[in-house]
């Protein structure tokens, strides 16, 4: 199948919480971001999907102030990253790539380092941070004797110190064993639940993506080709309905007026699109009343792990062969 | 002052303190006082027994034995220079070193600022350890030679000479951070802060006495014509001011690229 752009979902949406707009990356001459623009509203956990090297870290780097785009926009409620650098990034926590620390230096240490930073040290604060991650009995302990999912968690940790409005974790489950995996993911959809707080999560896990991200951007080539929603519909989700019809377009085009069709693709032969089970039956009534002839319509179940093979798998086979 | 502009000078100078107690956090000040202090005891054990200095030259007191110590530890060997090249060098690529500046550069700081914070805080600690020396010189100088007889303007000219050993160690300091920012790894950093005061050192070496008075790194032979030494050199005089702006230009000039430098670039690491 072949790799296509994401028509825009059905309903009108408000303005975001976080808005990436054109951003533009190259790297000695060599361009790896082409113009990915994504929205995230407040509270919302988005996942953030694609083979290594498809351009997940450049982004989130380019979230985190690290690296300077070439060209695009990241805003957050209204603040821009290139004008107001402090105030943006005092909003956000960040994990990027491997977490980092000194290994001489102690977990309760670099807690402390960055509570004093970010003006909210205190030993309650410190302790309590480390509790949340379940480092509290090691605080004493060098970092440089923790394993790698001790200091995956300490870096967890820093990232919501300052209860940020905002989170970027690159790969958090790297490292972790399926307990903790449990409670990265009950922290991370507390955070989104309780405090309201957005999340951008990149993972290779598709499982614990699935689990729980709200929605999934695919990436590819440094060009996001595809945008999947997981949740917010009612119970008894159908996750895709098939359709092939005598006049695609104009198919896509009464549908996204409904307004109960909640995510529309257009395919090689047709489109795809995500409706609750309670309006499966509206959509062959809908375009039959408008003389469009319908050729299939097919309820299916696509797993992210088929969205991501259907997307990337031809690269996979062709590094195979 | 708007709420933007006081927000941001409150994170930077949360951040000199947080950079000022992780440093300490690290032992390598605590550890190197003691070792600056117990040293120069080595120093005095050396010259005074070994090499028996008293006995060829006249050493009343510790207006006399101060500078002997000073040119030991400072002028004969390196190992106070270093000791400040490789301390100011660790505080700097420990950061790239571990991956850290990729969380620190994440932090509500302009880089600017974080730049500005790194030299704020190992210049803190290099006072410290400067202090600590000039005292050891001052505490064991007068432990072997005792006070007797020193007068009130003896006693200005030797903290005029200490005054210069702090602010040279500043400047080092200053210019080995500098070219450690502009470096990724800590062997690379020392390497080339070496090669860099190998240089400057170097370019020295092809000009008169009169014109070395513009040379930073010629300061390490700081003060000694205002000093007894038993064995003679020719210096040009030059007063506190010039060492001051001299020290000032000479590390304006590797400061002002670094700061550009990291302001400009990526952090990959």
């Amino acid at each position: 199948m072949q790799a296509s752009m994401p028509i825009a979902t059905a309903a009108a949406t408000p303005k975001e919480f976080l808005e990436v707009s054109g951003l533009r990356k190259s790297f000695n001459r060599k361009t790896v971001l082409f113009d990915v623009s994504f929205r995230i509203a407040r509270g919302e956990i988005i996942g953030f999907v694609g083979p290594n090297g498809a351009g997940k870290s450049t982004t989130m780097k380019i979230m985190s102030g690290l690296l300077r785009p070439d060209a695009g926009t990241v805003q957050l409620d209204g603040v821009d990253l290139r004008k107001e650098p402090c105030l943006f990034l005092s909003q956000i926590g960040a994990l990027i790539e491997s977490p980092a620390f000194y290994p001489s230096l102690s977990a309760f240490d670099h807690v402390a380092y960055f509570a004093r930073l970010r003006g909210c040290y205190s030993a309650a604060t410190i302790s309590a941070t480390l509790e949340r991650v379940g480092l509290a009995p090691l605080s004493k302990k060098k970092v440089g004797e923790f394993s790698t999912g001790m200091k995956q968690r300490l870096g967890i940790a820093l990232a919501v110190l300052h209860s940020p409005q905002f989170l970027l974790l690159d790969e958090p489950m790297n490292g972790l064993d399926p307990v903790g995996m449990v409670s990265m993911r009950e922290l991370v959809r507390a955070l989104s639940r309780e405090n309201g707080v957005a999340v951008l999560v990149s993972s290779h896990l598709l499982y614990e993506v699935e689990q729980v991200c709200d929605r999934v951007l695919f990436i590819k080539d440094g060009r996001l080709v595809r945008e999947k929603r997981l949740s917010g519909a009612p119970p008894g989700l159908t996750t895709g309905v098939r359709l092939r019809t005598g006049d695609n377009a104009r198919a896509a085009e009464l549908l996204r007026e409904t307004g109960f069709v909640h995510e529309i693709r257009e395919t090689a032969d047709g489109l795809e699109c995500v409706v609750a089970a309670a309006d499966l039956a509206r959509i062959p009534a809908l375009l039959v009343g408008e003389d469009i002839e319908l050729y299939e319509f097919t309820p299916t179940r696509e797993s992210l792990e088929a969205v991501y093979i259907s997307e990337y798998g031809a690269d996979t086979k062709r590094i195979i062969e | 002052m708007n709420d933007a502009q006081q927000r941001a000078r409150n994170y930077f100078w949360r951040f000199v303190v947080a950079e000022v107690r992780k440093i300490y956090d690290f032992r390598f000040p605590q550890i190197a006082s003691v070792a600056i202090f117990l040293a120069t005891v080595l120093f005095v054990y050396q010259i005074f027994y070994i090499e028996g200095v008293a006995e060829r030259y006249s050493v009343p007191n510790a207006y006399y034995a101060v500078p002997l110590l000073f040119y030991v530890t400072w002028g004969k060997t390196l190992l106070i220079f270093l000791l400040l090249v490789a301390f100011s060098v660790y505080c700097v690529t420990v950061e790239s070193q571990y991956g850290m500046i990729r969380v620190l550069c994440a932090q509500p700081l302009e880089r600017w600022q974080y730049v500005a914070g790194k030299y704020a805080a190992i210049l803190c600690h290099v006072v410290w350890l400067t202090v600590i020396y000039v005292l050891s010189l001052l505490i064991w100088g007068t432990a072997q030679a005792g006070l007797h007889g020193i007068t009130a303007d003896q006693l200005l000219s030797l903290f005029n000479m200490f005054g210069r050993v702090l602010i040279y160690s500043l400047g080092v300091s200053t210019i080995s951070i500098s070219v450690a920012l502009l470096r990724k790894t800590m062997i690379s950093a020392l390497v080339t802060t070496c090669g860099v005061f190998f240089a400057l050192a170097l370019l020295t070496t092809y000009r008169s006495m009169e014109f070395g008075k513009y040379y930073f790194i010629r300061y390490y032979l700081m003060g000694m014509e205002y000093l007894p030494m038993p064995f003679r050199f020719e210096f040009p005089r030059y007063p506190f001011s010039t060492f001051c702006w001299v020290t000032l230009v000479t590390c304006l000039i590797f400061v002002l690229p670094a700061l550009l430098y990291m302001h400009r670039r990526d952090i990959t690491e």
